[in-house]
């Protein structure tokens, strides 16, 4: 007899027409083409990352005609070798040459030395020791100073660039070419860029005193006379900081598509760039929350590559650790980074549909990262700064029980999300001590179908920084 | 045009085809959207939200069912977020209030119509309200009722009974007042 009821209740309900009113089809309508022209405004956000990333590989493919490695340039010419090949040492070359070449017949080979450079080598064929083909010098400053002609070596008399140590006479300014010239200019810089920023995934920073000191050292480096350059210190390289920031954001969610039976609604009061979003509902108002943010970071030049950069960092954020790697180039970096996130009870909570009961809840959320950032240098203790960077985020939510009653509810959901967003700061860093502004923009957007919607989130943030090492 | 060519158009976005379908399932998703809020501008709030999720959604329908199955799904999915959203129903989506009524043992099989029997519907708080349409028009389980609105199966279960049987009393009296009206126009 109950079913009876049922029954008729379900095929009433089931059997029960309206027709609705002539402008609701309007409203739709209206609210479809506003979303295609979303849509189409979007669509925007990839490209413009895309057209940032160009420039900056037309920059960069721009720069390449400066070497990427230190290049190996003599400080100062052997005295005896800053002499212009004489008529008469060039025939002489050639005759050595034409000697090595086929040694006397009966010559014992195991007298002959064993070693290349022991063998008369033509003064042209050391291009470390290049001199200009020709003379040319207009001014006695550049005159080439007279030195021993090939020919007035002895036969066994060992070569002189093999043996050569270079003189520590100061008073004598060193010849100097104009290729030499460029390569020490470009040395000078590298050695300028070797000290600057160290751009984390986070910001930048110069460390004033470090730069200091390798201009010094490169100065001191060029007043000797070594024909080698100085081997890579790496310990000297290695830089490390510690950071502390506060900061300020709001997300406001939107409304979107949900067709899980499971819909939830989750208000989240803190925000970073690299965690972004949770599940929201629509039609909220803005969320706003404030953070604190440590970390450390370390940075190392690359013994191969000095205009490399490589960078790892650890933050606490938001009740989220976060490593990151990534690697820097001069003035752009580009970075990966990794995180894990937990957030406890008082930070996340959800209204379930039909429920006006706030339900707390655990979030365990990773994701991944990638970004491209480029700096400005305004001058040694300001630097402007841009970060550019997208990610995904995948995040598993349950409920703790709100009440004995309720029971536990899992969620099966997983939210994936796919975000980008912007960054940019500014920082002043006078000592080994530093503090920057930074303001970020990122706009999310859910993966899977069944999940929620888009969301903007922007925010503010003041960082703090201190150089750890290495120390004066 | 059949079902299948509809499909094909409204997910190639084309308006007219779009039209078609609405107007093909626009009377009975009212009807649906009515039966869960308490008023016709609340229900036409929903029916568009309800129809705009369908037709960008239209990609991830999978033609495993009726189309008109699916569409209904989301009209209650919207309807209920709604009423979760809406300050003024979600007040009343208390499920820890006191009974309203004893439940009533005796069942009957209204001789109310159809609007009138929705109306009683509609008059019930909008928790019990949620919950009768989900289990009893809708045909959800007490399980799926009790995940989709985040409450126990058991507070599920007592909110039917006690819907149902507030329901069966307003018709009771609603069919004695009609009987009591035919009996006073017979004895004029």
């Amino acid at each position: 007899m109950n079913k009876d009821f049922d029954e008729h209740m379900r095929k009433e309900g089931d059997g029960f027409r309206l027709q609705p009113r002539e402008e609701v089809w309007t409203r739709i309508e209206a609210e479809l083409d506003a979303k295609k022209e979303r849509r189409r405004i979007l669509w925007y956000w990839w490209v413009l990352p895309i057209l940032l990333a160009g420039v900056w590989g037309s920059y960069a493919l721009l720069q390449q005609n400066i070497p990427s490695t230190t290049p190996k340039i003599e400080k100062e010419l052997p005295k005896q070798y800053t002499t212009h090949p004489t008529p008469d040492a060039e025939s002489n070359i050639q005759m050595h040459q034409t000697d090595n070449a086929s040694p006397a017949a009966g010559t014992d080979k195991a007298a002959l030395p064993n070693s290349r450079a022991a063998v008369r080598t033509p003064l042209r064929t050391n291009t470390s020791n290049r001199l200009p083909e020709k003379s040319k010098f207009t001014s006695s400053t550049q005159a080439p100073r007279p030195g021993k002609a090939l020919s007035e070596r002895a036969d066994n008399e060992p070569n002189e660039i093999e043996n050569y140590v270079p003189a520590k006479d100061k008073s004598e300014k060193p010849f100097i070419t104009n290729q030499q010239k460029h390569a020490n200019q470009v040395q000078n810089e590298l050695a300028e860029k070797k000290a600057e920023d160290f751009i984390s995934s986070e910001e930048s920073f110069t460390n004033t005193s470090e730069s200091e000191q390798s201009i010094e050292i490169v100065n001191t480096e060029r007043e000797q006379t070594t024909p080698k350059p100085d081997k890579p210190n790496l310990k000297k390289d290695v830089r490390w900081r510690i950071l502390a920031g506060i900061g300020r954001h709001t997300y406001t969610p939107k409304a979107g598509p949900g067709l899980s039976t499971n819909d939830m609604q989750s208000s989240e009061p803190l925000f970073n760039p690299t965690n972004p979003g949770s599940n929201s509902a629509s039609n909220t108002p803005p969320q706003p929350g404030t953070g604190f943010m440590v970390g450390i970071e370390r940075a190392q030049s690359l013994k191969a590559h000095p205009r490399w950069e490589w960078q790892a960092g650890i933050h606490y954020q938001y009740q989220t650790v976060q490593v990151s790697t990534g690697q820097r180039r001069d003035s752009t970096l580009l970075l990966v980074n990794m995180g894990a996130g937990f957030s406890n009870n008082r930070s996340a909570y959800y209204y379930l549909p039909g429920s006006a009961n706030k339900q707390v809840g655990r979030q365990h959320r990773i994701h991944l990262q990638t970004g491209m950032g480029w700096h400005l240098h305004q001058n040694r203790k300001w630097t402007l700064q841009g970060l550019v960077y997208g990610g995904v985020v995948l995040s598993a939510d349950y409920l703790v029980p709100h009440t004995p009653q309720t029971g536990y509810v899992p969620v099966k959901n997983v939210l994936n999300k796919a975000y980008y967003g912007l960054e940019t700061g500014i920082r002043f860093q006078p000592k080994a001590w530093g503090i920057g502004l930074y303001g970020q923009t990122n706009l999310s957007s859910s993966v899977k179908s069944n999940l929620l919607s888009n969301q903007y989130w922007r925010g503010a943030e003041l960082r703090i920084n201190y150089q750890l090492s290495p120390k004066k | 045009m059949n079902e299948k060519e509809l499909l094909r158009k409204c997910r190639k976005k084309d308006r007219t085809a779009q039209k078609l379908l609405y107007d093909s399932y626009a009377p009975e998703m009212l009807g649906i959207c009515y039966r869960y809020t308490k008023s016709m501008d609340d229900a036409e709030d929903v029916l568009q939200e309800g129809f705009v999720k369908c037709f960008t959604q239209l990609d991830k329908f999978r033609e495993e069912g009726p189309l008109g199955a699916w569409i209904r799904s989301i009209m209650v999915t919207t309807a209920v977020s709604y009423l979760r959203k809406n300050s003024r129903y979600r007040n009343q989506m208390d499920f820890s209030a006191p009974a309203l009524h004893p439940v009533l043992d005796e069942v009957a099989t209204p001789a109310l119509g159809t609007a009138e029997l929705m109306e009683c519907v509609r008059r019930l708080p909008a928790g019990y309200q949620t919950v009768f349409n989900l289990v009893g028009i809708e045909g959800y389980s007490h399980d799926e009722v009790a995940k989709l609105l985040g409450i126990s199966v058991q507070t599920s279960r007592s909110q039917y009974s006690r819907a149902r049987g507030q329901l069966i009393q307003w018709i009771k009296e609603a069919e004695m007042e009609m009987d009591e009206n035919i009996a006073s126009v017979k004895n004029k």
